[in-house]
């Protein structure tokens, strides 16, 4: 009897415990809920039917939506643009800051002022996306344009050119202000990750004669793969949700060279005929590529790091 | 930034969803031309709630409406900007919830309101459309093909061409209003007074400073609007508008500038453009306001005049509509009855203000009362009055903002020399095509 009581009563305590987890896990399960899970699965119902414009009811039209948009062009080129633009962004952001990362962790170069460089380099990433492209407009503006009198001025240009007319400038131009934004915060994110490497292996290799390029590419660009993986994940997710920059720039000109997936799925839903349901398919589209380029990678990625250990 | 800004992104498209899907909608009345004038119901609730895109008439309400009567409620207004406008208002107007007993709609999309159900007929609330002395386009507009009037508006807004006395002095001889006009009268006399403007300024004056700045005019001049019966159409203006700017372009007659873009306002204040289009509204907000240089202090102001230029036009212009179902009917019928037929409050409004007004009674009595010595002393009021006239609003859609927008796109493609005529139309048709899948092609 005794045994059972007190038995009971420590069952008891840590009941109330977990009772008090699961209070102070509520407000999040609400919020996501509310303002998560509600919404994607809203967004997946309606891409499902033909709900636009003025209309409340919900009509069902089963996969027409999907079939449709594999076949818009509008779409496709949006999805194309997404991809150069990521590409012309990611590529030169992770070389660069894998350059530097490699230059701020050697102690054989110690840069001065290692704080401030950091600082420097991150700070991009705190200016608002539109004042960035507010500075980058008027910075390229024709005729008159800061940039466009400098390339006179110096006899590169005999006249001014219309950079927000060509497509190639335009892409340009946003794949730098997102390589701009966002190569200090990669770069930190390296740092860490070199820095989280055994300081051993280095010295070992130093001490067998390895040159620094071998050692970078033996040992550090190998044990750098889970971030570097990281990295990758997230640019691709931010990447393909590109908008803020491109959208505030140009509105998505000139015809339509940096619509990006996300100008899309914007003005669906908000300019035009309000196509709900083509916005969420679009949506919808994006979240399913997103998956399977992130799975893709990652999948990639441990295969070469389960042949590196064995 | 960019995972906030979608995510935010797609909550506002999904609640905004979320409130269409729940409520039910008040039925559309069917109302037939013969419908009897009768009184508004009275109020229900003690707030009027009204939303506007501009602060424009928040100012008039507070300033004169709230000043001069003694309320017994409260009026809310809301401004909200032009850019997000709409998608905030449909949801709202779909619900019910939070709406707006009485909203502003401008021009480029004002019809898109009119002809949807969440709009009252005014003539079911006691005014008539033949007994109200309000300019025919601006009724015009707000009227549906069955004849039900659903706003009204207290301006006009009539467009002119303003150019600088001292360059037509300078190029073209002449520089009075009466004499400049028959030089410009016509798209093919405007031609050759750029070409002459062009030759004589050795290329330093351009006639206009954006090809955007004669789009409106040209679009006035359509037999057709984008959407006839529910079908995209592409008025032969249109292809015109496409031959002459590239015309325009090709030869260097304009400055080169984006509407709207620094260079375009800056050349208000020197010598590199010879005039603007621009509607009433511009005259003081756009052109008043940017006549002195910036750096230098130089000033071009009295050194402008207006005229009619190559056709009638009419460019912007905000209508005020009632809710279909609000619970402040009578308050809402006072508001637009004294900001659109009250003449003693519009007669001071235009007095004070400049504002070109829509009420004819109230044109007529102050018109002659005016002399801007910006314009080095021309009566613009009475010339709008003149112009207001000649406007013809017929081709005016609920979707120009969106379709203008587009073809705007392609226009510049196709005057830069980026593309050919008919693939600029091509992709013109295909834009609209998967922005309004609901038209017929």
């Amino acid at each position: 009897m005794e045994l059972t009581k007190s038995k009971k009563k420590r069952k008891g305590g840590i009941a109330n415990y977990s009772k008090y987890g699961q209070m102070f896990a509520i407000p999040f399960i609400i919020g996501f809920l509310l303002f998560q899970l509600y919404p994607i699965i809203y967004t997946i119902t309606l891409s499902f039917t033909d709900l636009a414009g003025w209309e409340t009811e919900l009509n069902f039209v089963g996969f027409k939506n999907y079939i449709h948009i594999l076949h818009n062009d509008h779409f496709l080129r949006a999805l194309k643009n997404t991809w150069i633009i990521w590409g012309m962004n990611f590529i030169p952001q992770l070389l660069v800051a894998l350059i530097l990362a490699k230059w701020f962790t050697d102690n054989a170069v110690k840069i001065k002022g290692e704080g401030m460089f950091k600082a420097i380099f991150y700070l991009p990433n705190i200016i608002t996306a539109a004042s960035l492209a507010i500075l980058f407009n008027s910075l390229f503006g024709f005729p008159h344009g800061p940039i466009n009198q400098i390339l006179i001025h110096f006899d590169v240009l005999q006249e001014p050119f219309e950079f927000f007319r060509s497509k190639p400038g335009t892409r340009i131009i946003v794949a730098f202000i997102q390589f701009w934004r966002w190569y200090g915060s990669t770069f930190i994110i390296l740092c860490a990750g070199i820095m989280g490497i055994n300081p051993s292996l280095f010295e070992a290799a130093k001490i067998d004669g390895a040159s620094d390029w071998k050692i970078f590419t033996n040992i550090t660009l190998p044990l750098l793969k889970p971030i570097t993986l990281y990295i990758l994940i997230t640019s691709l997710v931010g990447g393909m949700q590109m908008f803020d920059i491109p959208f505030l720039l140009t509105g998505g000109g000139p015809d339509y060279a940096v619509e990006t997936g996300m100008i899309y799925v914007y003005n669906q839903a908000f300019t035009g005929n309000r196509n709900f349901f083509m916005s969420a398919t679009a949506s919808v589209v994006l979240l399913l590529i997103i998956m399977v380029f992130s799975a893709l990678i990652y999948y990639v990625m441990n295969k070469d790091k389960r042949k590196v250990s064995r | 930034m960019k995972r906030t800004l979608s995510l935010l992104l797609v909550f506002v498209m999904l609640f905004s969803l979320v409130g269409c899907g729940n409520t039910a909608t008040p039925e559309p009345t069917e109302k037939q031309a013969e419908t009897v004038a009768t009184e508004p119901t009275a109020n229900k609730g003690d707030t009027l709630v009204v939303w506007t895109f501009t602060d424009e008439l928040k100012g008039i309400i507070e300033n004169y409406y709230e000043k001069n009567n003694d309320l017994d409620y409260k009026i809310e207004v809301v401004v909200v900007p032009n850019e997000n406008y709409q998608s905030k208002l449909d949801p709202a107007l779909g619900s019910g919830k939070a709406a707006p007993d009485v909203f502003a709609v401008e021009a480029a999309y004002a019809k898109k309101y009119f002809n949807s159900k969440y709009t009252k007929d005014l003539r079911t609330i006691g005014i008539e459309p033949t007994e109200i002395p309000v300019m025919q386009y601006v009724k015009d507009v707000a009227t549906t093909e069955n004849g039900e009037l659903k706003g009204l508006s207290w301006q006009a807004t009539p467009g002119a061409y303003f150019y600088r006395r001292s360059l037509a002095e300078k190029y073209l001889g002449v520089s009075e209003p009466e004499d400049v006009q028959p030089l410009l009268a016509d798209f093919d006399k405007f031609y050759n007074a750029a070409l002459t403007i062009k030759e004589k300024s050795n290329g330093e004056t351009a006639i206009i400073s954006s090809l955007g700045d004669f789009t409106k005019v040209f679009k006035a001049d359509r037999g057709e609007g984008w959407i006839v019966d529910n079908k995209f159409t592409i008025d032969p203006k249109i292809e015109e508008l496409m031959e002459i700017g590239k015309k325009f372009t090709d030869e260097g007659l304009t400055n080169d500038a984006e509407q709207w873009s620094e260079t375009w306002f800056a050349s208000m204040s020197n010598d590199e453009v010879f005039g603007y289009f621009l509607p009433t509204w511009g005259l003081h907000y756009v052109l008043k306001t940017n006549a002195e240089n910036a750096n230098s202090g130089d000033t071009t102001a009295g050194d402008w005049a207006m005229v009619q230029g190559p056709a009638p036009y009419f460019w912007g212009g905000t209508w005020l509509t009632m809710r279909e179902g609000t619970e402040m009917e009578q308050a809402a019928y006072d508001l637009i009855n004294y900001l659109t037929l009250n003449e003693e409050f519009l007669t001071t409004y235009a007095k004070e203000s400049g504002d070109f007004l829509a009420n004819m009674n109230v044109v007529e009595n102050v018109k002659d009362t005016y002399a801007d010595e910006f314009l080095a002393g021309q009566n613009q009021y009475a010339m709008f009055a003149e112009m207001a006239k000649g406007i013809d609003a017929t081709t005016m859609t609920g979707s120009d903002l969106d379709i203008d927008e587009l073809f705007d796109e392609q226009l510049k493609a196709y005057t830069k020399g980026e593309k050919n005529k008919e693939d600029a139309l091509e992709s013109f048709t295909s834009s609209v095509k998967d922005a309004f899948p609901n038209l017929d092609y």
